[in-house]
């Protein structure tokens, strides 16, 4: 800076100025203005006391929430109190209505973190005015800009790239806070007429639950959360609801105060186990080990629910011995279905055709442990078994003894736990993202499902595994895909010849419109015009060079048979997996909405040295200056949730949709995501036509208009850049799942329960009602009325033919030690969501800082502790072969020795000197989810794409010189 | 010889003026938009010195970052002083803790003070208000902002330098005129919540 102050010069003429009122910041409470007010009578003060002596009055109460990612606990209606244009606090609403006299209702919802948010959205973290750097990227120099010349001068690089290299150059990296209303369409709808490519987050942030997704064909169920009252036995298993479901916890609680009872299973005594009736400590990655114990008892014992195994599940399919594939009419006919399997007929001691259609058995009497011979179409005779045959040869490895070396119990407990599930009416387990973040995290799941279906715990109330817990309105596609909502019918009617063909075929909507979710990933093949999505964590390992990280994987994990790189290389070769754009093409612009992946991303200082160079722009919208946005090229002010109107909906064990009502104007200059979006397209319509543009093509030979790009996203001025609340509305409007509650009514209530499930890909998956008056209980189509699952076999599969799961040894659920990932150390770094923030939302947070301790921290056993000479607070350096970061030692009693835990989601600039907690985490890709040309085993929107791991990290931790900190 | 003597801002005029000033001086410069290429600092060097969220080396405006009460108490008490005035914070404003609002509040009750002219009752009255929101609020964040500048060179060191020197000044002034504020003035005091004082 070189200007100096002159207080000479800066106060010279104060004397002899003729004295005037300037006073923007303030208008006049009852007067006509300012100047007015000062020509009336100035009110007598004693003493600061008088300006308390008038009633404090609300200028309005407004219903309101937070739509932040806290997913299996959101979302919570709050009264939101405001006075001159201010929110000054936040009170729950508390207005659920019982949904049934003997079951506990939802109130009051809410937790501290929403609690505090009136302080969180006006401390120094808001952004008000757009800024564009002025000093390198990550330099911290800024200045503010105007709306006009910020996205005047993106939209020309957007124009210069689009035209130059391709419409796949611009990328939009999304979190998993998104709303999927508002925010959620305009990004669609600028993806679908500009194919620009949108990153699928889940993988990447480690919640596609591959397990579920193998063993269902799906990830989207749960039950509503009054619903475990209904259990008997819940298992916390892999979760930590006490701490991470602050507004759902009371309903575990209440059913244990109803007699269940509540076993936690977990490597630490976490919060959640404190509340348990049983606490199960195994060691961190090792729950599949525990699981398939479990299941060899209940075998062993014949402790299973053989009619629901025989109808529900490929247990008693037939698999050809000679080739380790399932037996199918292609192999006994010509011209046979490789879809059609098959079983052996008790009753007529001959092989017989599963029933397709339904899984209604009928007069069929399949052999559950069954071995033949069956004679093939070209005359070979082979021998076949069915998968429980193999299965039960598979577990005889895993003997309480065994699995309890395995994971650390003991056979007792093993056997214990086995007898305590097979004796229980309603077992269920709470759901959960944190077992798929270990790298062996989806043997872990199949194996934890083979318990439920074994016993029969599947579709009944209070009794289930618990899937990913996803419910959404369907009106967000409905608006964002057509041209305009006047072409919608016409556009969607196209679809229901292809419909109508496949369900006379035996198909079902859950799989019809799973499938339509391919088309997303394959630009250009669908049957219309649609938005464009890429698996993130694909796009991060080749583009931002993540996988460079994993190049020794093969030494961290004896399991793999060949180099990371070449499983992904065939992958993309065999169109298995997609990625956009492909790797020879290098991202030019990124946008970052309600996102955040300097900080997300598990080996991210790849990003800023491999993937930043190659980005000509990038553009953060956000409410806040988070990491991400302090190495961006601009920061876009957007408006928090109670600063605009909108919808979001995310879980069944929450079945109500909420609404935010804007409380008050966006501060300073910031403006909704709509708003931002739709005036993007703007200056980009505005800026193609000045420079003679008007289209280019896709690589895919999509034409995008650029010259009417506003128009067209705003359906030729029907929904503008001021028409977020309309665009709302009408989605609302537009949605299947809610007709008996009017916009009107539900702006005054705040949210309104479900009325069914969505059509569209991910609510569809829970396969059940939604009854007003009663717990909502996932699958029970399939279950009670026999309708078949979106799997291969079209029942719950343990069975998994494709060539990747035969080349890892995965074919059926097994056992594998955690891979030493990140190299030979002695300790493994778990992790958790934290009690104090959503995601990093909060985690900067003066409020919530004081209520712990406001440095990053590992959480470390005593034993370990001690054997590094290390006390609690203790600076420490965190490391392993591919990174390190500094932090502090917490020393708890709650963890087991060889344990570390690094709760979730501190920013990067919190973390002293260089490297952050992802640093240590390289997350290498794990074959099996690379799979792909198979009828289930292939990628959809937010499954069956690569995820990201980070739970099975080894580090060592050493102790800092005193006095120094980084 | 303190700043206000030796500037000759001991009218109510000059001191009137004084706070308008500061308060504009505190603002961004030349508005919402870079003022790149005027003569005085440039707006990322109001950024650099002032957004915490941009830089660790800032220091904040605001004096919620240097009070000890929550963030909705300290807005009540602001807002009822303005309010006690007719005033109200306009939706495009900084927050009502922002320095340059409290300085604007300032420039305000000065402006009220000129106008009262000979009317001793008035006067005296408005002096008491001014050392009463200057003691609670004003200069406690002009302390605070002047404890949290790292950066000692440069235009903003100045004016901060000035105007907590200023304010210091004024504070010591109006007590002078109409005496200290009572005993145990503080948000919390002598069993009377401030946030809730018929308590």
């Amino acid at each position: 800076m070189s200007v100096n102050f002159d207080r000479r010069n800066f106060l010279k003429g104060t004397a002899a100025v003729t004295v005037s009122l300037a006073v923007p910041s303030f208008v006049a409470h009852a007067a006509e203005s300012v100047v007015a007010l000062t020509e009336k009578v100035t009110p007598t003060y004693g003493s600061w006391k008088d300006v308390y002596r008038s009633q404090w009055t609300w200028d309005r109460v407004v219903r309101s929430s937070h739509f932040v990612n806290c997913w299996y606990q959101a979302h919570c209606a709050w009264d939101v109190y405001v006075k001159d244009g201010l929110v000054f606090r936040e009170e729950q609403a508390g207005e659920y209505p019982q949904v049934r006299a003997d079951i506990p209702d939802y109130n009051p919802r809410g937790c501290q973190k929403g609690g505090c948010f009136s302080e969180r959205m006006y401390d120094p973290t808001r952004i008000t005015h757009p800024l564009r750097r002025v000093g390198p990227r990550g330099s911290g120099k800024w200045e503010r800009v105007s709306w006009d010349e910020a996205l005047d001068d993106i939209a020309d690089t957007y124009l210069d790239a689009t035209v130059d290299e391709g419409t796949d150059r611009t990328i939009w990296d999304l979190g998993p806070g998104l709303d999927l209303c508002a925010s959620a369409a305009a990004q669609l709808r600028f993806s679908m007429l500009t194919q620009s490519i949108s990153l699928d987050p889940n993988g990447e942030i480690g919640d596609s639950r591959r397990g579920t997704f193998e063993t269902f064909g799906k990830i989207g169920f749960e039950r509503s959360a009054d619903d475990y009252f209904n259990s008997d036995l819940i298992l916390i298993w892999g979760c930590n609801p006490i701490q991470t479901q602050i507004p759902n916890a009371h309903f575990y609680l209440e059913a244990k105060y109803r007699g269940a009872r509540i076993i936690a299973i977990s490597p630490d005594y976490s919060p959640s186990a404190i509340k348990s009736d049983l606490w199960v400590p195994v060691r961190p990655g090792t729950d599949g080990a525990l699981a398939l114990g479990i299941c060899h008892v209940l075998i062993e014992e014949n402790r299973i629910n053989r009619p629901f195994i025989l109808e529900q599940t490929d247990l008693p399919l037939l698999v050809r011995a000679d080739t380790d594939r399932f037996l199918t009419e292609a192999d006994l006919k010509k011209g046979g279905r490789e879809d059609r399997y098959f079983v052996w007929d008790e009753k007529t001691e001959k092989i017989a055709e599963a029933p397709w259609r339904s899984l209604q058995l009928g007069d069929l009497s399949p052999a559950l442990d069954a071995r033949s011979r069956v004679m093939l179409q070209d005359g070979k005779d082979i021998e076949v078994q069915t998968v429980y045959s193999r299965l039960r040869a598979r577990l005889a490895a895993y003997t309480p003894e065994n699995a309890a070396n395995l994971c650390g119990t003991t056979p007792e407990m093993i056997r214990r736990l086995a007898h305590d599930i097979a004796a229980s009416k309603a077992v269920t387990n709470v759901a959960q993202t944190s077992i798929s973040k270990y790298y062996g995290g989806n043997l872990a799941e199949r194996s934890m499902i083979l318990i439920f279906c074994l016993t029969g715990n599947m579709g009944r109330k209070g009794a289930g595994f618990a899937g990913f817990p996803i419910l959404m309105i369907d009106g967000t596609d409905k608006f964002a895909i057509p041209p305009t909502l006047q072409e919608a019918n016409a556009l969607f009617g196209r679809l229901v010849p292809m419909i109508e063909q496949r369900k006379q075929a035996g198909d079902t909507d859950e799989m019809i419109i799973g499938d339509f979710s391919q088309f997303m990933f394959r630009p250009g093949t669908g049957p219309m015009r649609l938005p464009v999505w890429t698996p993130g964590t694909l796009f991060w390992a080749v583009h931002a060079g993540i996988l460079d990280l994993s190049d020794n994987a093969q030494q961290w994990n004896p399991y793999l048979k060949r180099p990371l790189r070449a499983y992904l290389t065939e992958a993309l070769e065999k169109q298995w997996q997609p990625l956009q754009p492909p790797p020879d093409r290098d991202p030019r612009i990124m946008f970052s909405l309600v996102s955040n992946p300097l900080r997300r991303v598990r080996g991210n200082q790849k990003l800023l040295d491999t993937l930043w160079p190659k980005l000509r722009k990038i553009i953060v919208l956000d409410w806040r200056i988070n990491s991400t946005a302090r190495h961006a090229d601009y920061v876009l002010p957007a408006a928090p949730w109670y600063e605009r109107t909108n919808l979001k909906t995310i879980t069944p064990l929450s079945p109500y949709l909420t609404i935010a009502n804007q409380a008050t104007k966006p501060l300073g200059d910031s403006k909704n995501d709509w708003a931002i979006i739709v005036l993007l397209t703007k200056h980009i319509q505005r800026r193609a036509r000045e420079r003679g543009i008007t289209s280019v093509k896709s690589p895919q030979g999509v034409e995008v208009r650029l010259d009417r790009l506003y128009d067209d996203i705003t359906m030729g001025g029907m929904f503008t850049e001021n028409d977020e609340e309309k665009v709302v509305k009408t989605i609302y409007e537009l949605s299947s799942t809610h007709k008996k509650v009017s916009w009107e009514e539900l702006k005054k209530k705040g949210f309104a329960r479900f009325e069914r499930t969505g059509e569209e890909a991910m609510s569809i998956g829970n396969m059940c009602d939604f009854p007003d008056n009663d717990t909502i209980v996932p699958l029970t189509y399939h279950v009670q009325q026999k309708v078949p699952y979106p799997t291969a076999t079209r029942r719950i599969q343990f069975y998994l033919d494709h060539p990747l799961y035969e080349e890892m040894d995965e074919v059926l659920p097994r056992y594998k030690e955690p891979p030493s990932i990140g190299g030979n150390h002695p300790l493994i770094m778990t992790g958790g969501k934290t009690r104090w923030s959503i995601h990093s939302t909060w985690r900067d947070s003066e409020t919530m800082l004081r209520l712990h301790r406001p440095d990053p921290y590992l959480l470390m056993s005593i034993g370990d502790a001690k054997a590094r000479q290390i006390q609690d607070g203790d600076w420490i350096r965190v490391r392993n072969d591919v990174g390190s970061f500094v932090c502090r030692a917490k020393v708890s009693p709650g963890l087991r020795q060889g344990q570390t835990l690094m709760y979730h989601a501190w920013e990067s600039y919190q973390f002293r000197g260089k490297g952050d907690m992802n640093h240590v985490a390289p997350s290498p890709l794990n074959p099996v989810e690379l799979a792909g040309g198979h009828p289930h085993l292939t990628y959809r929107f937010l499954s069956g794409q690569p995820s990201a791991f980070d739970r099975d990290t080894r580090i060592e931790v050493e102790r800092l010189p005193e006095g120094k900190t980084a | 010889m303190n700043l206000v003597s030796q500037l000759g801002i001991d009218t109510v005029e000059a001191r009137s003026e004084g706070y308008r000033r500061f308060a504009e001086a505190f603002q961004y410069p030349g508005g919402a938009v870079s003022t790149a290429g005027g003569s005085g600092p440039s707006g990322s060097d109001y950024l650099a010195v002032f957004d915490t969220a941009l830089s660790k080396e800032a220091c904040s405006l605001r004096e919620a970052t240097y009070a000890s009460e929550d963030h909705s108490a300290l807005f009540e008490e602001l807002v009822r002083f303005y309010a006690y005035f007719g005033l109200r914070r306009t939706e495009d404003a900084e927050m009502p803790d922002h320095v340059s609002v409290e300085l604007e509040f300032m420039h305000f009750l000065t402006y009220l003070e000129h106008r009262a002219g000979p009317q001793e009752d008035e006067v005296e009255s408005l002096r008491r208000a001014q050392r009463d929101f200057l003691s609670r609020h004003l200069h406690r964040l002009m302390q605070g902002i002047r404890g949290g500048l790292r950066n000692r060179d440069g235009y903003y060191s100045g004016l901060v330098e000035t105007c907590a020197e200023f304010v210091a000044c004024e504070l010591t002034s109006l007590e002078d005129l109409v005496g200290k504020v009572g005993a145990g003035a503080n948000f919390v005091h002598d069993g009377i919540d401030a946030y809730n004082p018929t308590a």
